[in-house]
């Protein structure tokens, strides 16, 4: 709803500076403290987002520390051909695409139905209090994370392991297994990301008027009903919002994390992208390669923005843009 | 009129907002990697750059103004140390008439950092380059570009530096034959075992001397003491050196990771030897005389398990003897670590150098200053200049008894000590120094220091610089590395693991073999 005042506001600003620059200027004048509100916000992009953007001219170079920018030599797209014919690529592009895919199947949703939970509770205090409960693991570092599941699921004398053999059951190796590696990053995930994630639908859902609720229960609309036909209509352009947002990060698969939880044994389906581009880049120190791969990854991330924004268009949504 | 107005504004402040929001949202989402490889201009070497300028002129007055020299070292104490204040620190510039600014970067990062400094961060007077980073693309590409000062033919002017380095030493740490640093000597036999002595001989159990004792005792240690891990074992990519495999390839007559076949240079994966070393490991791994979780432990984990006496056997550097034992005491005051320096008399050599300290022309902008710098190296080798770092002033921290320098009080002592660890990483010593107040465990280490150093096997390849290897050796010492792990853990048979080494040689490691046999070739001409 929101989205749709913000559509409207905009043509009637720009027509009135296109018609009167006198009038343009009183708006201009009028609105200072919005423009003023707006200026850091720009400002920001432009410094943090759109500058660093001209060093994505050394995917294109050989670029050497030494030589600068402007002296390192051109080689076309010489790194995004070393990319495409790297014997890693497939196992690269796949591992990165499949934890993709997990993660807006598992994880996505998951801080809406959460959100919907807490939506149905009544109780003022008890809601509080799980909110603030589940903000916590947002603010505990990856590190620390991956630390805490690795001493409580190491086979070497770890807790869940002990109790399991303690209660006659078989060793669970999840640390050191392919199969268990995906589902272990995803649970991560959404162990620590589920509660803050639920802030914006929760904003959404305050959103909604009381009275329709009400009428509906006049009606004689089940709980069910009632979420069906009001609060999930409310929040779903915030829902759509949002999707089209992560899909601009698809291809990320949050660093540290992975980093920290592959080795040798899931190493297979665990290097991502992120990854190669840290053992290359960083610690091999090959800056234009990594730059080649990190723009292959944005671009794909672009592709699908756009392309969900056209599609959410075409069914009458409103996309980001 | 006026409340439609006021609507409006309503509006449009919401719209903004919420734009404001989703804008922040979908930067928080988009940052990749480009931008992070242009953050580098963000690191700035603090301390160090306000004094260079007035370095230059301070050269010509030497005898008047200190000497500036900022470092940039890792640190591998929790926190970093403050300079002022530091009487140790005081002490040491005042008599060297110099004026340090240190960039402590924590050890961990340390590669990351180097990285990023060479590819246009502040440079400091003295960049130490650790020995895994000199044969990297960015250190290599730097040295040949000439970012730093070529300090090949210097040597002869400055005695004391000379006389601590030696050929190998030198050659391993060039670039294309030069030298773009000052090397910084470590004792080249430094890998052996630490075994717990008390058990051993408790139960009678032979100290080993081959793979096969070695397996012998691990298997009694596990009967007799089924709480213990008999070899606590850790692997991680570049590891072999340190973690037993190397040295046991080594005693069973196998190469230091590379060596000469038929006037070339071949690694050791598919040799005999070693492929005996990785059996016994793999029916150690089975029978459970090896801790499981090897393949993820790493860092400060590593000694762990020998530390609190949870295990009996382990590889590691001859030095670490006496940390390990002061730790061990403290959990189990009745157990006894001892050091085994070589199987059959043989062991792994290591580069015999820590990297080196590299001084950049961008900083160091004369031969002055270049020259003034190396005089400070030298001059740090100097005995009294050496003692006055060990131990302070005399008769304030130390006095000398029957001409050992001894401290005055264990109170000065443990307060110097923890002082002069500021300084570490800025200067060079020798491989060894004795000192009259060696401890036996020390006198032990410095004892097979010495011993091994010429019989200890080197690594071929040390030498020389293979450009797939700059370039791709990371992502191909992962197929080795992790081949190596499975088959230990049984999850790769012979032939998994055969054709893991096949995929490596396709991948690169064919050209790897080669460009090393080529400079072998061509140093040997």
């Amino acid at each position: 709803m929101n989205k749709q005042l913000h559509m409207k506001a905009r043509p009637t600003s720009t027509e009135q500076g296109g018609r009167n620059g006198s009038r343009f200027l009183k708006t201009l004048i009028r609105d200072k403290w919005l423009y003023l509100m707006l200026f850091p916000g720009v400002f920001y992009f432009l410094l943090f987002k759109y500058g660093p953007m001209y060093g994505l001219i050394i995917a294109f170079q050989n670029f050497q520390p030494v030589l600068g920018v402007s002296g390192s030599e051109f080689v076309g797209f010489r790194h995004f051909t070393r990319l495409f014919t790297e014997p890693m690529f497939w196992t690269l592009f796949r591992n990165t695409l499949i934890l993709a895919v997990y993660n807006i199947v598992f994880f996505f949703p998951a801080p809406i139905l959460l959100a919907l939970l807490l939506n149905e509770v009544r109780m003022k205090f008890f809601k509080n209090t799980v909110q603030m409960l589940i903000y916590i693991p947002h603010f505990i570092s990856w590190p620390v994370v991956v630390g805490l599941c690795y001493v409580l699921f190491t086979i070497n004398g770890g807790i869940v392991n002990e109790i399991i053999i303690g209660l006659g059951g078989n060793e669970l190796n999840v640390l050191m297994n392919e199969s268990a590696f995906r589902p272990m990053i995803v649970a991560q995930q959404i162990w620590k990301e589920v509660g803050w994630g639920t802030i914006i639908f929760l904003a959404a859902l305050a959103g909604v008027n009381v009275e329709l609720y009400e009428s509906a229960r006049m009606d004689g609309a089940s709980r069910w009903r009632q979420m069906y036909h009001i609060t999930l209509p409310a929040i779903r352009s915030t829902i759509i919002i949002l999707f089209i947002l992560r899909l601009g990060s698809f291809m990320d698969s949050g660093f540290e994390q992975i980093f920290l939880m592959v080795n040798a044994l899931n190493r297979n389906v665990g290097e991502v992208f992120d990854t190669y581009v840290y053992s290359v880049g960083l610690i091999g120190g090959q800056f234009s390669y990594s730059t080649a791969v990190g723009l292959f990854k944005s671009i794909i991330g672009l592709l699908l923005v756009v392309a969900a924004n056209r599609l959410a268009k075409l069914w009458d949504e409103e996309g980001v843009y | 009129m006026y409340v439609g107005k006021a609507m409006k504004h309503k509006r449009v402040t919401l719209a903004i907002v919420l734009l404001l929001v989703l804008m922040v949202l979908a930067a928080c989402s988009s940052s990749n990697a480009p931008s992070d490889a242009d953050g580098t201009n963000a690191t700035v070497d603090e301390g160090g750059a306000p004094e260079k300028s007035a370095g230059e002129d301070a050269v010509k007055e030497e005898d008047l103004e200190p000497l500036p020299i900022s470092f940039m070292i890792p640190l591998y104490d929790a926190q970093p140390h403050r300079l002022e204040g530091n009487p140790a620190v005081e002490n040491y510039e005042s008599l060297l008439n110099i004026d340090l600014s240190i960039d402590y970067v924590p050890s961990a990062n340390y590669e990351d950092k180097l990285s990023l400094t060479l590819a246009g961060g502040e440079m400091p007077d003295v960049l130490m380059v650790p020995a895994r980073s000199l044969k990297s693309t960015v250190f290599i590409n730097a040295a040949r570009n000439d970012v730093f000062w070529d300090l090949t033919d210097e040597w002869e002017k400055y005695p004391n530096m000379k006389s601590i380095f030696n050929q190998t030493m030198l050659a391993n740490i060039s670039v294309d034959g030069r030298q773009y640093g000052i090397a910084i000597p470590r004792p080249t036999a430094r890998v052996g075992m630490l075994y717990r002595e008390d058990l051993f001989e408790k139960h009678a159990i032979k100290v080993p001397d081959t793979l096969e004792e070695f397996y012998e005792a691990a298997k009694l240690l596990k009967e007799k003491e089924p709480d213990i891990i008999p070899f606590s074992f850790v692997d991680q990519l570049g590891e072999t050196p340190w973690n037993g495999i190397d040295l046991l390839t080594v005693s069973e007559g196998g190469f230091s990771i590379w060596g000469e076949v038929d006037g070339g240079l071949q690694p050791y994966y598919e040799t005999e030897p070693h492929l005996t070393v990785l059996n016994t490991l793999r029916t150690m791994y089975s029978e459970q005389l090896i801790n499981r979780d090897f393949a993820i432990v790493q860092g400060a984990q590593k000694k762990n398990l020998i530390k609190t006496g949870k295990a009996a056997m382990y590889f590691t550097a001859y030095d670490d003897l006496m940390g390990i034992s002061d730790d061990l005491a403290q959990v189990m005051p009745d157990a006894k670590l001892a050091l085994k320096p070589a199987f059959k008399e043989l062991t792994n050599a290591t580069s015999g150098h820590n990297g080196v300290f590299a001084l950049p022309k961008s900083t160091v902008t004369t031969e002055e200053k270049r020259d003034a710098i190396l005089s400070y190296f030298e001059r740090a080798l100097d005995d009294e200049i050496r003692r006055a770092r060990g131990y302070g002033i005399e008769g304030e921290t130390y006095e000398l008894v029957d001409g050992i320098p001894t401290f005055i009080s264990e109170e000065i002592r443990t307060e110097y000590t923890t002082h002069v660890r500021a300084l570490s990483n800025t200067f060079i010593n020798p491989t060894v120094t004795r000192l009259p107040t060696d401890t036996p465990l020390q006198t032990q280490v410095k004892d097979a220091f010495e011993k091994y150093a010429e019989l200890a096997v080197p690594n071929a390849i040390d030498p020389f610089v293979s450009e797939t290897y700059t370039e791709r050796g990371g992502e191909l010492d992962k197929i080795l590395y992790d081949a190596r792990v499975k088959f230990i853990m049984g999850e790769l048979d012979e032939a998994g693991y055969a054709s893991e080494i096949k995929k490596w040689r396709s991948q690169g490691g064919e050209r790897i073999i080669e460009e090393y046999s080529e400079a072998f070739r061509r140093m040997k001409k």
